[in-house]
């Protein structure tokens, strides 16, 4: 690690002597005053240039004289501007009158590039009942699915949900889900970029096995005071946002409340000689940031994020004396905040360091009354982050950039604690867990010719958990090589570790999550990842092809032995129950087009996947699908703008069944048949494919405010998609024979939701 | 507003969760012989044999198997052939159980694979304990509406490292015998996920058994259990009232290993909407070549005072 910072600050050095010109600045949007993240900025005759980082800055140094520069976005009008000395600029982009342009020429330059989804595509694809969601969309790209009907919870290339890094401004969120699993906590409203890696991951990133979302909220309009209203059939939304100091300070605040909140009515009264169910959800989540622009180099930003979900069932029955009933419930929510300052040292080398903190929590609750008498029993788990980052990116010339910085964790597990009212507390909390991580990274994108770039970097972690220390390079290389203007092949190797385990209790498609440290016992999980992709633009269609292949090897997963239910033995030793020293395997071949462009964009995608997990104590230490291992998975979403005022869209959905365990035969005893399995996830579930289709109508409301209307039909064609199968016993002129029932979840339904921007 | 919502999310509701017979192929892996067998300290052996049948289409209309040959074997050498005592599957022993002792049992038929169980060692004794019972002790649940509950609590005296105790409760009524029990709110074992289960068959007299996992009781801690003694019923002189129980019996049982984790994991095969969050469990069983369990069992049935 040494040899390389020395190498790093030898080529820095070398390189800043040399004489050229540089020009660096931000690019915002000019109605706004938003900071724009991944605008493309390029020669505009040779095409070659940067994209701006997070904080809408970039950095180009030229041999000679400055040339036009284009500025380009998706969804903005082109800027191509000249820069006459080299004072940081401050460019400011018009969004798009036309909607043709939209080209982000450089963000496919770096191997097995991010995928970056423009906010506003995101929120005119509707997902579930018209309500839009950033990571259902992503769900839309090749290597990625979900679990299943509604779920948002997202598995890459062969990974669980648990390892993808969540970041909210840079803060983790341990739990992205509302409605138990059907859409995410991310308010569309309050977001201003969303980038998926799934590959060839920056060294800046680690701590995860398979991705790494990378979400960034608006800062708010520090020009003027404007909001939006949402009413939608899940949840009803409000922002707002505004100057605090016109073009030096502003805020956003923004929030979501469950309509389902209105469940409550559908239940019956209480009254006497009645008996029922009833069944209680309701979510909330509010994200605020503020942000003040220090001088032209320097700023600071603070963001929030708190939600929160609860759900009840319970079970009561009334007489004229007395009211029993039994609830169970589970709860979780995340708090998250972040202190960001950042600063341009000069023209090429920009600086941050950011404050984290992060905190979950999951609750199971229990609650008995008889005649008045209370009984409760209401375990939880929780996992708090405290820690902080810094980072220079520095743009030494022509030939690429570098970022080099650090990072520190401190985590705190509580996995188990028990409040309880009854006669002996029967339960034992489990002790409080800490665990650090610390770790420095540096990346280079070297640029060897006009064609040739080759990302390298690493990143070096030192993770401590009790006794057990665990010291991990991650190399990460990449070669991108570009040729005839439009072929692109991009080849990348990373190795990625996670030092954090999740421990998923289901129940009813709610969980009891437990995030527990990786230990001496439990060692951190590791995946070694290779891909190799060719990619093709046609300019004249403004189609753009891509096809990648990939394979991972993953070591150190864990899994729980079969009918385990470990809500009761965290309190004693997880340790000793829990199955580790898994394997995964997975391997692909992913086909991407897209069209950004024109009247019809949209973008269709397929994926040949396989994913298998080996533990020796499962299965019989045979290799055995995961659960969401799917063959085939094809998406496709689209739009149709006619006008400016009315537009359609549409998605569908094909994936292979996912793995299941059925049963080998059964057996008739007692009374009743009983079925006999063998080997885990030995068959597949019936098939599932959707079409969802949707109607914009964007208009003005008292001629001053902007509306956009949508409605459309979830599942237009009425397809059952499996939910779960169930075995049953059917009895039918006096003789018996064994069926499987599939249960679905929606049928066609309609939605609706209307959306006031002021 | 609001009734746009109220009839949209009972449309929800009512369309939700639709269910439809489906046909996926599944393998049959070709019929097999299930052993179900009970080893019990002092009484003869008793063995039913069965067969598997494909887990879709119809159930065969016999699935026991009666022309077995079933053999019981003592220490590696045959102990004794079980007779055919039904047309159900039953086999019998002549030879009487010996506690202590360690058994195998073969089952061969014709057209089926050759099935053996494990070696199974009968428990040689009962673990020393003492109770106590608490007549008409303050009701924690309402169980059959009855005001009438005895607590039981049972302390355990000696050392139960790796027993596995099973329990039960018989109230007896003057026209019958009630089997009931179930654990205190305070009970350490019965809140305990792992350290507890239900018999997995409710089996006469004693219905459905409570099991536990003796590394989970502490020593000399009491583990209580209620226990109805009043039966809501027509008295002899007309009137609504209770009847009081007669009597009330225990049965404790020490079981193999074998026997607790059968049944643990039969309790936690999902059924209906399970299917949705938990997945299936592989079998269970200690038969090679077959499935089902065969277990060794030392029962001791007292009345309570």
């Amino acid at each position: 690690m040494r040899r390389f910072l020395l190498v790093f600050f030898w080529a820095c050095s070398l390189h800043a002597s040399a004489q050229q010109f540089t020009v660096s600045g931000q690019v915002r949007d000019r109605e706004s005053g938003e900071l724009l993240p991944g605008v493309s900025v390029a020669d505009s005759i040779s095409g070659s240039g940067t994209i701006t980082n997070t904080y809408g800055f970039f950095s180009l140094t030229f041999a000679r004289k400055v040339p036009v520069l284009k500025f380009s976005y998706a969804g903005y009008t082109p800027y191509y501007f000249q820069p006459e000395n080299d004072q940081p600029l401050d460019i400011r982009l018009s969004k798009g009158i036309t909607l043709e342009e939209v080209v982000v020429h450089a963000r496919q330059t770096l191997p097995g590039h991010p995928l970056s989804l423009p906010v506003s595509e995101i929120r005119n694809m509707p997902v579930l009942l018209g309500e839009a969601d950033v990571l259902k969309a992503f769900s839309f790209t090749p290597g990625v699915s979900t679990g299943g009907e509604g779920s948002a919870g997202l598995y890459v290339r062969g990974g669980s949900p648990d390892q993808n890094l969540i970041l909210l401004d840079d803060a983790p969120v341990y739990n992205a889900m509302h409605l138990g699993g059907f859409f995410s906590v991310f308010n569309p409203a309050s977001l201003k970029s969303a980038v998926l890696y799934k590959g060839a991951f920056p060294a800046r990133y680690g701590g995860r096995l398979s991705s790494v979302i990378d979400l960034t909220m608006k800062e708010g309009n520090n020009r003027k005071f404007g909001g939006e209203i949402g009413l939608g059939l899940l949840n009803q939304s409000l922002t707002l946002e505004g100057p605090l100091v016109k073009e030096k300070a502003s805020f956003i605040v923004s929030g979501r409340v469950s309509t389902l909140g209105i469940t409550p009515l559908l239940t019956r009264k209480r009254h006497p000689g009645a008996v029922g169910e009833d069944y209680i959800y309701k979510f909330h989540d509010f994200n605020a940031k503020l942000n003040f622009q220090l001088s032209k180099t320097d700023h600071i930003y603070l963001s929030f994020y708190n939600g929160f979900d609860r759900f009840k069932y319970d079970e009561w029955s009334k007489t004229t004396t007395k009211e029993v009933s039994t609830a169970v419930g589970n709860n979780w929510g995340n708090n998250t905040g972040t202190l960001r300052y950042s600063k341009m040292l000069s023209p090429r080398w920009f600086s941050k360091a950011i404050l984290i903190y992060s905190d979950y929590t999951s609750q199971f609750t229990n609650d008995f009354s008889d005649e008045g008498e209370a009984f409760y029993r209401y375990s939880d788990t929780r996992i708090t982050d405290i820690g902080g980052k810094i980072q220079f990116d520095y743009f030494p010339g022509r030939w690429g950039e570098m970022r080099i910085g650090a990072e520190a964790t401190r985590h705190r597990f509580s996995p188990f604690n028990m409040t309880t009212n009854y006669a002996a507390k029967t339960g034992r909390d489990a002790p409080l867990l800490k665990a650090s991580e610390v770790s420095l990274f540096a990346e280079a994108d070297i640029r060897l010719s006009p064609g040739l770039t080759v990302s390298a970097g690493g990143r070096y972690t030192e993770y401590k958990a009790g006794e057990a220390v665990f010291r991990n390079p991650e190399p990460r290389l990449g070669v991108t090589w570009s040729f005839a203007g439009y072929w692109k092949f991009y080849t990348a190797y990373t190795v990625m570790n996670q030092y954090l385990h999740l421990l998923v209790n289901n129940g009813y498609g709610f969980g009891y999550d437990a995030w527990l440290p990786a230990t001496g016992k439990i060692p951190p999980s590791r995946a070694r990842q290779f891909s190799l992709g060719v990619s093709r633009k046609l300019d004249r269609s403004g189609i753009e092809l891509g096809l990648e292949a990939y394979h991972k090897r993953m070591t150190n997963r864990i899994d729980y032995p079969d009918g385990t239910n470990f809500t009761g033995m965290l309190a004693d030793s997880w340790e000793n129950i829990v199955k580790s020293g898994g394997a995964g395997r997975s391997s692909g071949l992913e086909l991407m087009a897209e069209r950004n462009s024109g009247k019809l964009r949209g973008r269709f995608s397929y994926t040949l996947a396989r994913s298998e997990l080996r533990f020796e104590e499962i299965n019989n230490g045979q290799w055995y699908p995961m659960k969401y291992d799917r063959r085939h998975n094809l998406n496709a979403s689209a739009s149709w703008t006619f006008n400016p005022k009315w537009s359609v869209n549409g998605t569908f959905i094909f994936q292979t069944g996912h793995a299941v365990t059925l049963p080998v035969g059964a057996v008739f005893y007692n009374g009743s048949t009983k079925y006999i399995y063998d080997d885990r996830n030995n068959g597949r579930m019936p098939d599932f494919h959707k079409l969802d289709m949707g109607v914009t109508r964007y208009g003005t409301l008292w001629k001053k405010y902007t509306t956009k209307l949508g409605f459309g039909l979830y599942n237009v064609y009425n397809r059952a998609n499996p939910l779960y199968l169930d075995f049953k016993t059917k009895h039918e002129n006096g003789e018996q024979s064994l069926v499987i029932q599939q249960y679905s979840l929606f049928p066609v339904l309609p939605f609706i939701n209307y959306t006031v921007q002021f | 507003m609001q009734k746009v919502f109220y009839i949209y999310f009972i449309l929800l509701f009512l369309t939700a969760c639709r269910g439809r017979e489906v046909e996926i192929p599944l393998v049959f892996e070709g019929e097999r012989l299930v052993l179900w067998g009970k080893l019990e300290a002092g009484e003869p052996a008793r063995v039913q044999v069965m067969k598997t049948f494909p887990a879709v289409g119809p159930v065969p209309e016999q699935n026991a198997v009666n022309n077995a040959t079933v053999s019981l074997y003592k220490d590696g050498l045959l102990y004794s052939l079980l007779s055919s005592l039904d047309t159900n599957g039953l086999y019998g022993s002549d030879s009487l159980i010996v506690a202590g002792e360690s058994y195998v049992v073969k089952v061969e038929a014709p057209g089926l694979t050759t099935a053996e169980s494990e070696e199974v060692t009968v428990p040689a004794s009962l673990p020393e304990y003492t109770y106590t019972r608490q007549r008409d002790a303050e009701p924690e649940r309402n169980f059959a509406g009855s005001p009438y509950q005895d607590r039981i609590s049972l302390r355990f005296t000696g050392n139960i490292h790796r027993t596995y105790l099973t329990l039960g409760f018989l109230a007896y009524y003057e026209e019958h015998n009630w089997p009931f029990n179930w654990p205190a709110m305070d009970n350490i074992v019965a809140n305990e996920e792992d350290c507890h289960t239900w018999s997995s068959f409710y089996e006469l007299p004693y219905g459905r058994l409570f099991m536990m996992n003796g590394d989970c009781i502490p020593v000399n801690a009491p583990l209580s259990f209620f226990v109805v003694t009043g039966n809501g019923s027509r008295l002899a002189d007309g009137s609504w009232g209770y009847e009081r129980a007669r009597k009330v019996t225990m049965q404790l049982a020490c079981s193999t290993k074998e026997w607790f984790l059968y049944n643990q994991m039969e309790y936690k095969q999902p059924e209906g909407l399970d299917h949705l969050a938990l997945p299936p469990q592989k079998a269970y069983t200690n038969v090679k070549n077959g499935y089902g369990i065969v277990y060794g069992y030392h029962a001791q049935e007292i009345e309570l005072h």
